[in-house]
This record gives structure tokens, C-alpha cells and sequence, in this order.
């Protein structure tokens, strides 16, 4: 019966070890008590390091957030139709929240903001609304595995891989960018933007503020869009500087027309569940075209007055974001230092869930089949579900993401026995 | 200046058609009983407000539904973190029960083809994506939701062709009407894809007969064309004859049930479009498949999944809501045709939906299009109601419009017939010949019309007045 052929493209990522090991993990998870011998989950972004507090605020205040002004159910007034890009006391809330997480004074306008039922339609909504079908965004990897189906997918938009490389720790080079450009143009291939992730997923790299500009410079002599993916911006850890695009774009800036960031819940507040992705920008005709968009990825009603309310509690934010970085700073630290033991290597993160490391001297042929050989052993053998480099469009074979946010201290002991099990040098 | 997407700068929102313009007239003076008594009554929102306290009074009762509550919280954790696009396994089972229990318990849903989705507006672009490629095209009978023009074209780049339908058969699917449409489509080099039908009807109110479906899935089977059965309203039938779902009609008629696939949504039965809440439920495995993945752009909050889910399981109280629900949709549908008719405006016979469609073709100056827009800015700028013209909907003859009656209080349903009967005794005055007018000063200006005044057969049966004619109360 004949569909569409958008779906067989679709149908075919299924296989992948992204989705072959969230399967395994989901058929047989770790538990310390229960299931000893489980798999071990590293390859999900989520933050379970911080939940409880969320979960104490609502226990504390549950009754405020369901009773909105103390008779009337805060779900009232809000079941009907609401404006499909937010409710603006969310905004409100949302634009207050990335003003405390960004810092240095960056004051975000709840007019400038889009809300999306997470992040990924953010992703979407923007490449639809950035380029046409056949158009492309250059992309530096390694990357967020999940761009192919955000920015793919439905619009019919290419990637063009940019590599980092390891001797500059997977910085981004805009040497790099310009060669891809250049050659995207010989091919006939018009590229509309850059999608960039700070701080970088996965390697976890903070952009440092030149860098920033020197995209920006970048992105005005070709004049092409920035998309700035921002959501692990209250995931830092260590002692870098976070800069987000908002701090470069100056209001009267003209260049304030290309820069568009992307930011969300999920991470930051560890809110997945909750479907909550932001689009900020200063193109009036993007946020209107936008605006538009967003009736196919609303957020829920009842939730964004939840989180409105959560979020209206400043001071419980602020905790919430030193402790939250505290906890993550700890828990990357001994994953790190573990891995040292077994003389893995890996580039120092700024921030995120993730730790990238070097295995390559650990896999038998050095290239995409060898490390994915590795990866099998791991979660056959280790039992532990990490993610292949290859899955992040790594130019370089034997970089691991391992991701250390779903784990508590006792597991690293744990993980680090399996991983010793399995490792064989073999160059 | 750095440029954007075609799609960014085009029309393809829709927000440029006349649907739209009346919505836009109630957006800068909406009608407030205290604040704004002469503000425009919104008629033009397919919304269902009766039943809200109802909930309410669940949710109040249900502390542990919600998860901010000391009851509900210890789901907290499973739920922030859950993201997983298969949604909560007890969301889909509540849903799936529910929507076999709309259907009078006659056929059951499998939990496993229920995939989530951004509204019905999201179904509905998911669907389309799955089914076609850009430039190919699915057939919807006329009149049709607006909407459809956007959900299903704007970002999939697929093509709708009308299957028309007609007045005097009170706009009937014919097996004519569907080979016509085929055949124009294909005259235009468009493949045909599928057919989209929405039952109970937006903007008719009416529901499909079993003669009509059966002969609607054998269509589509022959062709090897989709059907996509939008049921969004199927909660809504408030009156005989009972709601059948082609859920139902695949048992009896022989056909390839991966052909079939249908939206729904909670928006319109449950009356919480605020919540969000989209379902795909598809028998093809592939299609089932590839939606979910998708879904990832539309995922329902799982705070939402989560509260659904304890409500939809709790029987008693279902039973309850959709038999309350029925009731105050027949009392109020009842009430407004009433005192429609008894100033002589008719419309569609229906037992459905949040609507109903008004026939005004006798009002209108003339047979066209332009008077049908006439008559409908004199209705949003005197009579200050947002109405939608038929032509919005793409219906082919002047003159109908449909108008929501349930998204509002009986107050301000009070003021909006006040607001109507108003206007028609002043037009009814208006039309009244020199021999019955007092007024002697009165000039007449539509002598088409003297001979149907004369007409003794046209007058309305509960009207006091003896009058120009409008149409034949058709209720």
C-alpha cells in the first residue's frame, strides 16, 4: 500500500545503536538491589542528579500550584483555547528563568519568545522557517544525533557535516565552516545557517566569546542565520564562562536578524515529561512565522501553569541551579577520574550530561566497524549502553559518549569493573 | 537583510481568508457582559464550555490525578522524566477505552496503535505526511473544516481537491461526488492519496449514514486510496440517530483495513483544547510505525498523559460526563434553533458537533459569493457577532453559515439571540410589503422579491409575525 516515501527514510534510522541500545537497556535495566547484572544506562540524556528537588518544591507547594488563586482549580480559564506559541505568564516566567541562567545581565523579552512542546519542534519550527526543501545548515560534529530527524526529516533540508577534530579538542574552527560553505556552493547546495550546540553536545565544550564572534563575523560576510542550541546552559559544571549568543547580539545590532537561540526544560530542570522548548529571537518575521507554527507543537495548558509557578519562585530557581550544578560537577568528576584508571581519556567538559572519550586505542581497526565492534562488547558483554561516536557524525572513530547524569556515586565503581572486563588493548 | 523560507513568508497559515477576519474582529473588541456588553459575541470557536465544572469537580476530588498534589507527587520522578514517544502505557489503554466507549462500546481500540500528537491539528499534519509526498493529494468533501486547507497542506506541500457536495440533498457523499473528484484529480495529474472525511461533520453538525460510509470505504478500497476518519466530534452526537464509527463499518465491509486510519482529540468531547491532546490511531503497522517517531514534535506533556489517563479510567465517572455532556449539547442546540426559527431562520437538521449550519440564502441580495460577504460583515459590524460564511468552508452556493453554540454561558447566548432577533425584525420590517407596512414612508427596492412575500406556503409555522420569507424552518 503505497505511503509516503518521507517514511522510509524514517523507518530506516531504527536500527541504529542509539535505538538498539535504549532497547536493551529498557529490557533489562540496572538496578543496585534488583537487577545487579542489568545494563547500565550511559547513553540517555536526562538528569536524574537534581529531580528531587523539583519534586520537593511541588510537594511543598502543591496545593498553591492546583489552586491557583486559592478557590478557583489553576486549571480553570486555561482548558480552552490558549494562544498556540504560550501563555504569556509562562513567558514571562521562561524569559525571567533564561535571564538567571545565562547571567552577566542578558535580560530576556517574553515578547521575543516562541514556546514549543519541547525542543525538538524548536529545531523544526526554526529550519522550516529558515530555509527551503533543498537548502542546507552546516552542522559541526561531532553532534546531537537527534538533528537528522529535527532538521531532516520533514523539511526536506540537508546537513552538511563540519568535523572538529581532537588536536582542537572538537572546537569549532571557522576555517572549517568556510571550506564547507564553499564547497556546499560548488555542489549547487544554497546554505541558510549554522546550528551550533554551546555547550556542545557531546563533547560538552563551552564556545568561548571570541569564537562567538567569529562567527557572528562569519555568518554577516555570508549572510546566513545562527541557530544557537542553548538547553544545557544551566547544565555547566567546572569553572568556564558560559556565553550565550544573547550576549553577543547587541538590540540595535543588524546582525540581531540572523541569531536565533533554542533552549528548553528538559535538561536544564530535567523536565522532559513536560514538553517545554523555547525559540528566542530577535527576527520579528521568524517569531511571527513561528508563532504560526507552533499550532502543531503547543505546549499543555496545565503544565505551563505548573511550571509558571515554579518558576515565578526565584530563590527556589537559584538553588536549584547552583545545587543542580554542584551535583553535576561531582558526579562528571569521578566518572572522569574513573576513567582515567582504566587509561581512557577523555575532553574536558564545560557543561552537559556528557562525557566524550577516547577509546580509540582501544578498538581493533580504526575506523566506524571497530568502534562499533567495541560498542557491541560493551553492551553485550559490560553490559553498559554507552553511545558510538559514529551515532554523533564523528569524523574520528573510538570517541565514546558516555553519559553520566542517570547515574548515582555507587554506580561508578560498578561501570568501571564492567568496563575493565571488557577492555582489551589490542593496537 | 538575511532572508527566510518560503514557508516562513507565504499564505500557507491561512490566516489571510475571511474565516479568519471575523476572529480578528472579536480579537479587538470581544464581548464581556460587565466590561465590553457591546463587544462581538464569539460564535465562530468550535469550542465545548457546558460540561467544564464537571471536570473541575474530578479534579478536585482526584488530588492524586494531578501531580502537584501531596497524594500525586510520588509520580513525579517517572513522570517529569518520561519522554518516551510510545506515551505512558496507561494513557493509551484510558484513551483507547474511552474512544471504544463513545462508540457505544461496539468496537474496541488496541492501545498499541494509539499514538500521541499535537492536537487534531498535529494528527492531522502527521497523517498527511505519512500518506503522501508534496504534490500529491487527498480528496475532502465540501463544506470542510478551514483548518484543513493549513494542517494539511502548509508544511507537507500536499494538495486538497473537493469532493462537492450539495444543499438539496442536504449535502449527502455521493458515490457521483467522490468519482468526480477523483476524475478532476487525475485529469490535473494529481495522484490521489486518500480521502479525508470528518464525522460528525465541521461545519454540519450531521453525522455520515451507515449507507454513506459503506459506500465510502468500498470507494477508497477500490481505489486503494487512504480513508481518514476524523472523529473529533464523535462524543458530541446529542440526539438519533447513533454515532457510527468506520471503526465499526471495516467489521462489515470487506476492505483493506491498512487503508484506514483515524484523528481524534479530546479537544472537542472532553473540551479541553487547552490540554492538547492529539491521537493518530491507524491499523497499517508501518503507518503506526513512522507516527510514532514522529510524534516527537507533538508529544503530549506527561503531566497531561498522567491526569488523563486517572480520568479517563474511572468509569463511573465517563459514563456520567459523556450522558451530561449529551444532555446540555441537545438543550442548548434546542433552545438556539428554537428561537432561530421563531424569527425565521433556519438551518441544517443536525444532531452533532458544536454548531450548526444556518441557512441565510434568503437574506442574501443575491446569489453570490459577494453578497454572502456582505451579509457577513453587516453580521460582525452591526449585529456584532463572529459568525463563519460558507465560503470559508468552501461550500459551492452562497449563503450558509455556521455558528457555534457552545462555547458560551446561557447569558451571553441570551444577548447573542437578543442581537439576532433584533436584526431579523428589523430586516423583517425592511421586507415587508407597502399594503402590511405602516410606515408609509418606506421605500421598497427588491420587487424579485413580491412574489414570494405574497406566498402563503413560505410563512414560518411558529411565527407570529406574517412575514417576508425567510427560509423554511428546517428544524
Amino acid at each position: 500500500v503505497p505511503i509516503s516515501t518521507r517514511v522510509s527514510g524514517i523507518v530506516k534510522g531504527a536500527d541504529s545503536p542509539y535505538y538498539v541500545g535504549l532497547r536493551r537497556v529498557e529490557e533489562d535495566p540496572y538496578d543496585e538491589l534488583d537487577n545487579p547484572n542489568g545494563v547500565i544506562q550511559l547513553g540517555l540524556e536526562e538528569n536524574k542528579l537534581s529531580l528531587d528537588l523539583v519534586k520537593d518544591w511541588l510537594a511543598e507547594h502543591a496545593s498553591e500550584a492546583m489552586l491557583g488563586n486559592g478557590k478557583e482549580l489553576s486549571i480553570c480559564g486555561i482548558a480552552t483555547y490558549q494562544p498556540f506559541d504560550g501563555l504569556m505568564e509562562f513567558k514571562v516566567a521562561v524569559a525571567r528563568l533564561m535571564s538567571q541562567v545565562m547571567e552577566k545581565g542578558v535580560i530576556f523579552n517574553p515578547s521575543q519568545i516562541v514556546l514549543t512542546a519541547g525542543a525538538t519542534p524548536a529545531i523544526e519550527i526554526l529550519s522550516f522557517c529558515l530555509a527551503d526543501t533543498g537548502n542546507a545548515f552546516l552542522v559541526p560534529t561531532p553532534c546531537y544525533p537527534g538533528f537528522e530527524r529535527d532538521v531532516k526529516w520533514r523539511t526536506g533540508v540537508e546537513i552538511i557535516h563540519v568535523p572538529c577534530r581532537s588536536a582542537d579538542n572538537f572546537n569549532l574552527n571557522i576555517a572549517a565552516l568556510d571550506t564547507s560553505f564553499n564547497q556546499a556552493k560548488k555542489r549547487g547546495l544554497k546554505v541558510r545557517g549554522i546550528i551550533i550546540s554551546n555547550p556542545s553536545n557531546p563533547v560538552g565544550n563551552l564556545l568561548s566569546r571570541e569564537t562567538l564572534y567569529s562567527l557572528l563575523d562569519f555568518a554577516r560576510e555570508k549572510n546566513i542565520h545562527i541557530v544557537s542550541n542553548e538547553i544545557f546552559a544551566c547544565s555547566t559544571h567546572g569553572n568556564e564562562e558560559f556565553v550565550s549568543m544573547a550576549e553577543i547580539i547587541e538590540p540595535e545590532d543588524i546582525d540581531r536578524k540572523r541569531v536565533h537561540i533554542v533552549y528548553g526544560l528538559s535538561e536544564d530542570l530535567s523536565l522532559p515529561g513536560f514538553r517545554v522548548g523555547v525559540i528566542y529571537s530577535l527576527n520579528e518575521d521568524v517569531l511571527a512565522a513561528a508563532k504560526k507554527l507552533t499550532r502543531f507543537s503547543s505546549i499543555s495548558a496545565p503544565t505551563q501553569r505548573l511550571l509558571t509557578s515554579m518558576l515565578s519562585d526565584t530563590r527556589f530557581v537559584q538553588t536549584f541551579i547552583a545545587t543542580n550544578r554542584e551535583r553535576l560537577q561531582r558526579m562528571y568528576v569521578q566518572l572522569v577520574a574513573g576513567l582515567e584508571k582504566m587509561g581512557i581519556k577523555s575532553i574536558k567538559s564545560g557543561g552537559g550530561f556528557n562525557c566524550w572519550a577516547d577509546m580509540s586505542g582501544l578498538i581493533s581497526s580504526y575506523s566506524e566497524k571497530g568502534e562499533v565492534e567495541l560498542w557491541e562488547r560493551l553492551l553485550n558483554v559490560g553490559k553498559v549502553n554507552v553511545t558510538p561516536g559514529s551515532c554523533c557524525h564523528c569524523i574520528e572513530p573510538g570517541w565514546f559518549r558516555i553519559c553520566f547524569a542517570t547515574l548515582t556515586e555507587k554506580d561508578i565503581p560498578v561501570l568501571v569493573e564492567r568496563i575493565q572486563k571488557v577492555l582489551k588493548p589490542v593496537n | 537583510m538575511v532572508a527566510i523560507s518560503k514557508i516562513a513568508t507565504g499564505n500557507g497559515h491561512g490566516e489571510n481568508s475571511p474565516y479568519f477576519d471575523g476572529w480578528k474582529a472579536y480579537e479587538a473588541n470581544p464581548f464581556h457582559p460587565t466590561d465590553r456588553p457591546d463587544g462581538v459575541i464569539q460564535m465562530g470557536l468550535a469550542e465545548n464550555q457546558l460540561c467544564f465544572n464537571f471536570i473541575e469537580k474530578w479534579v478536585m476530588q482526584h488530588p492524586e490525578a494531578s501531580l502537584c498534589s501531596a497524594e500525586g507527587v510520588d509520580r513525579f520522578k517517572e513522570t517529569a522524566l518520561f519522554q518516551d514517544y510510545h506515551g505512558m502505557p496507561e494513557f493509551r489503554q484510558a484513551v483507547a477505552k474511552f474512544m471504544g466507549k463513545v462508540r457505544g462500546d461496539r468496537v474496541k481500540f488496541d492501545p498499541d496503535r494509539i499514538v500521541m500528537s499535537g492536537g487534531a491539528t498535529g494528527a492531522h499534519e502527521m497523517v498527511a505526511f505519512c500518506l503522501a509526498d508534496p504534490g500529491e493529494a487527498f480528496l475532502v468533501p465540501t463544506p470542510y473544516y478551514p483548518g484543513f486547507d493549513r494542517d494539511l497542506r502548509w508544511r507537507t506541500g500536499v494538495e486538497l481537491v473537493p469532493v462537492v457536495c450539495e444543499s438539496w440533498n442536504n449535502f449527502k457523499i455521493t458515490r457521483h461526488a467522490l468519482e468526480t473528484a477523483y476524475e478532476k484529480a487525475t485529469e490535473a495529474n494529481l495522484r490521489v492519496k486518500g480521502l479525508l472525511i470528518t464525522n460528525p461533520s465541521n461545519p454540519l453538525g450531521t453525522i455520515l449514514d451507515r449507507e454513506t460510509l459503506r459506500s465510502v470505504v468500498k470507494f477508497i478500497d477500490e481505489k486503494n486510496i487512504h480513508l481518514i476518519g476524523d472523529e473529533i466530534y464523535a462524543a458530541t452526537v446529542f440526539m438519533e440517530p447513533e454515532f457510527v464509527s468506520i471503526s465499526e463499518i471495516i467489521e462489515e465491509v470487506e476492505c483493506n483495513r491498512d487503508l484506514i486510519h483515524i484523528v481524534y482529540s479530546l479537544s472537542k468531547d472532553m473540551g479541553f483544547p487547552g490540554f492538547r491532546v492529539g491521537i493518530v490511531y491507524s491499523y497499517n503497522d508501518a503507518v503506526v510505525s513512522c507516527a510514532r517517531k514522529m510524534s516527537s514534535f507533538g508529544l503530549v506533556s506527561s503531566q497531561t498523559q498522567h491526569l488523563i489517563a486517572s480520568m479517563l479510567s474511572d468509569d463511573e465517572f465517563v459514563d456520567s460526563f459523556i450522558a451530561e455532556s449529551k444532555e446540555q449539547l441537545f438543550k442548548r442546540h434546542k433552545y438556539f434553533t428554537w428561537n432561530l426559527s421563531q424569527v425565521g431562520i433556519g438551518s441544517l437538521k443536525s444532531n452533532a458537533g458544536l454548531f450548526i449550519w444556518m441557512d441565510l440564502r434568503k437574506l442574501l441580495k443575491e446569489k453570490t459569493f459577494e453578497a454572502e460577504m456582505d451579509l457577513w460583515r453587516v453580521i460582525i459590524n452591526e449585529v456584532k457577532l463572529n459568525v463563519s460564511p460558507g465560503s470559508s468552508f468552501h461550500c459551492n452556493e452562497p449563503g450558509w453559515f455556521r455558528v457555534c453554540f457552545a462555547n458560551m454561558d446561557d447569558h451571553t447566548m441570551e444577548v447573542a439571540l437578543l442581537r439576532i432577533r433584533t436584526f431579523m425584525l428589523k430586516h423583517n420590517e425592511a421586507m415587508v410589503p407597502r399594503k402590511l407596512c405602516r410606515r408609509s414612508s418606506l421605500k421598497l427596492s427588491f420587487s424579485r422579491r413580491r412574489d414570494d412575500l405574497m406566498s402563503p406556503s413560505i410563512m414560518s409555522p411558529h411565527s407570529p409575525i406574517p412575514q417576508s420569507p425567510l427560509v423554511r424552518a428546517r428544524t
